[in-house]
């Protein structure tokens, strides 16, 4: 006779639960080999679901993939009662740690963990999670090759593939970055964005200066310095003589011409 | 063949065991609480033909015809165990040989993967459908729901799994068993249908002397009553709804306690506390019947503490599952009954034999039935079951 509870391993054929409590539907191998359809298989419910020494709201959602396979117990000779434990998805007849030094990837960590860390969780769509926990390296590598990653120093590194994008709920204010046109936009609608430093350096070919209105505030210093300009008398003696006041006005005109143009729409510089 | 009033058919193999009435003896034996009845022959092999001439292999075949003529029961075997338990004469082949047999649906047990939907009661019919018994006596059930056969053989599958979770409405909350009689009638019936079915006969124990045709008088009277440690049971795991500040029992698990006779109490600690959303299953219909099909499983050791073990000459139609009702006289005052062990019995295990030494068959009958008199200083009378 034999001692129950017993543990099997079994093929996971349904984790849609209707009731959305974590149930998923079973094949328990070899015992229910020979049921005849998927519809007389049994919903069996998470181990780990026990409110003992937990609280409301508080433990671990997991459900395991459907064909995946995983280890369940049989809690009853009459198999009515059966429970699955939470663990790594199996992946079949192997095991993953080669595969994870093969394929972690993170350039920016001096220290690579070595076996038998880290601990890591890698899905079977190749999502790797782990966690160094004799260091403190921990992060997530997706198999595109985008990773977030915390060394044990506390520096996070962040590797994205197209975009990456921060923002509040109504998107008023965001920080893009946009490997598509190369393109880092920062938006604070309604706010500034405040850049503190002693030295700014752009470099670049093009600059573009968008929006319009006095708050331009660019315009407003370079405008008045130009109206002062033209409209000096030479009432000083130190000033220049009349011819010269003459030939310096013309030019300066078509720069607060085109100073106005800007202000109205957006303009390239060339 | 015939031999005086009865008739002694017995085939091993394809082989008619054609010997003197006087060189072979013989038992039929069933019991409600065992599926598979049992025929164990004894065979006075004086020259070692038999031994030479049948096969006595495990497996082998063996069918058995007993009875008064007219009455008698036939049953199908499947050769167990053999062995020569005594040689008469050194350096030959000669000796006495016993051969243990079981019933023949024991040959046709498969261990199985299958899962099937319907009431314990739908499901044993489909389990004993491949077999020919001579009748199949199968009482309807309640907890329609999906059952898993894990390589559990038809026996097991019975015995293990449905037998214990089974529930009828129509049970009276009495405990279900299953059995195959002497005659091959297999039986799914609740203890409520076994009892309630009319007396097959009325026997008698009166003083004085007895004609072997007096069959309904009893030879031999032996009241006995079951070891109090069969009684009790092993501890009883149930899950229970209660919420992880709650150490108090509930109502409903101080009353489990109640109705197990004679079981050890679950304490405390050995409760498990669980979230009520995932043992709410224990609301649903079908699980709620397999609770009290479990509870009344549990019953039956307790259920029949009157027995008397009577042997009476051969009444093969007196097999187990069947009533009798016994008048049992006080010896000391003529024409007043026992009123302790007089009334309806359950024939709890009948063995039909014949002796080859007295050249006559008998039967011997454990008769049963719940205790009517229990005193009130009996330690588990408070938790027997409506005694």
């Amino acid at each position: 006779m034999m001692e129950y509870p017993i543990y099997r391993i079994a093929k996971v054929i349904d984790n849609l639960d209707e009731e959305e409590t974590g149930r998923i539907k079973v094949r328990v191998l070899p015992e229910m080999n020979g049921v005849p359809n998927d519809d007389l298989l049994p919903w069996i419910t998470p181990d780990s679901q026990s409110k003992n020494g937990t609280s409301d709201g508080v433990g671990i959602h997991n459900v395991p993939d459907i064909d995946s396979h995983i280890t369940v117990r049989v809690n009853d000779k009459y198999w009515t009662d059966i429970n699955y434990l939470y663990e790594s998805p199996r992946l079949s007849s192997y095991y993953p740690y080669s595969s994870f030094s093969e394929e972690f990837d993170i350039d920016e960590l001096e220290t690579t963990p070595e076996y038998p860390q880290p601990k890591f969780e890698k899905t079977a769509d190749g999502v790797i999670a782990f966690h160094d926990t004799s260091q403190g390296i921990l992060g997530i590598q997706h198999p595109t090759g985008a990773y977030v990653a915390i060394d044990e120093k506390g520096q996070i590194f962040v590797k994205f593939i197209d975009k990456v994008k921060m923002k509040n709920d109504d998107e008023t204010i965001s920080l893009e970055l946009n490997t598509t046109d190369n393109k880092v936009d920062i938006k604070a609608d309604g706010g500034e964005v405040v850049i503190t430093a002693e030295d700014f350096t752009f470099n670049g070919t093009n600059y573009v200066i968008a929006g319009g209105g006095d708050s331009a505030v660019l315009f407003t210093p370079l405008e008045e310095i130009l109206s002062a300009l033209l409209s000096h008398a030479h009432t000083a003696p130190s000033g220049p003589t009349t011819p010269a006041e003459k030939s310096d006005k013309s030019p300066l005109s078509a720069l607060q011409s085109k100073l106005t143009e800007m202000k109205s729409a957006s303009t390239t510089l060339d | 063949m015939e031999f005086n009033d009865y008739v002694l058919d017995i085939v091993i193999g394809d082989s008619l065991v054609e010997i003197g009435t006087s060189e072979f003896s013989f038992s039929m034996s069933d019991s409600i609480f065992q599926m598979f009845p049992s025929f164990n022959l004894q065979i006075n092999d004086v020259a070692g033909v038999l031994l030479e001439t049948l096969a006595f292999t495990p497996g082998e075949k063996v069918n058995a015809t007993f009875g008064r003529v007219g009455e008698e029961i036939q049953n199908r075997y499947i050769s167990r165990h053999f062995e020569t338990s005594e040689v008469f004469t050194p350096g030959t082949l000669n000796g006495l040989l016993n051969i243990n047999n079981t019933h023949e649906f024991v040959y046709f047990q498969n261990r199985e993967s299958y899962a099937y939907e319907g009431t314990p009661s739908d499901v044993v019919r489909e389990l004993t459908s491949d077999y020919n018994f001579s009748d199949t006596r199968i009482d309807n059930s309640e907890n329609q729901h999906i059952w898993y056969r894990p390589f559990y053989t038809q026996a097991e599958m019975i015995e293990k799994v449905l037998l214990e979770n089974v529930y009828s409405n129509d049970s009276n909350d009495t405990p279900f068993f299953s059995f195959i009689d002497n005659d091959n009638v297999f039986h799914f019936e609740s203890f409520f249908s076994l009892i309630e079915r009319s007396s097959e006969t009325e026997l008698l124990l009166i003083p004085g002397d007895y004609a072997i045709n007096e069959r309904n008088r009893v030879i031999d009277f032996k009241p006995l009553s079951e070891d109090y440690n069969s009684l009790q049971k092993t501890l009883i795991y149930q899950y229970f709804e209660r919420g992880v500040d709650s150490f108090e029992l509930t109502e409903s698990e101080k009353n489990i306690k109640e109705v197990y006779p004679g079981d050890y109490l679950v304490s405390q600690e050995e409760l498990i506390l669980t979230g009520t959303e995932y043992f709410s299953r224990s609301n649903i219909k079908e699980y709620e019947d397999n609770v009290l099909g479990q509870k009344l499983f549990n019953l039956r050791s307790g259920l029949l503490t009157n027995k008397i073990l009577v042997t009476i000459p051969l009444n093969t139609n007196l097999v187990a599952g069947k009533t009798v009702d016994l008048v049992a006289s006080k010896a000391f005052l003529e024409n007043e009954n026992s009123l302790s062990y007089s009334g309806k019995f359950l024939v709890e295990r009948s063995q039909h034999s014949w002796s080859g030494e007295s050249q006559n068959g008998f039967s011997q009958l454990l008769l049963s039935r719940k205790n009517k008199t229990v005193p009130d200083s009996y330690l588990i009378k408070s938790r027997l079951y409506n005694p």
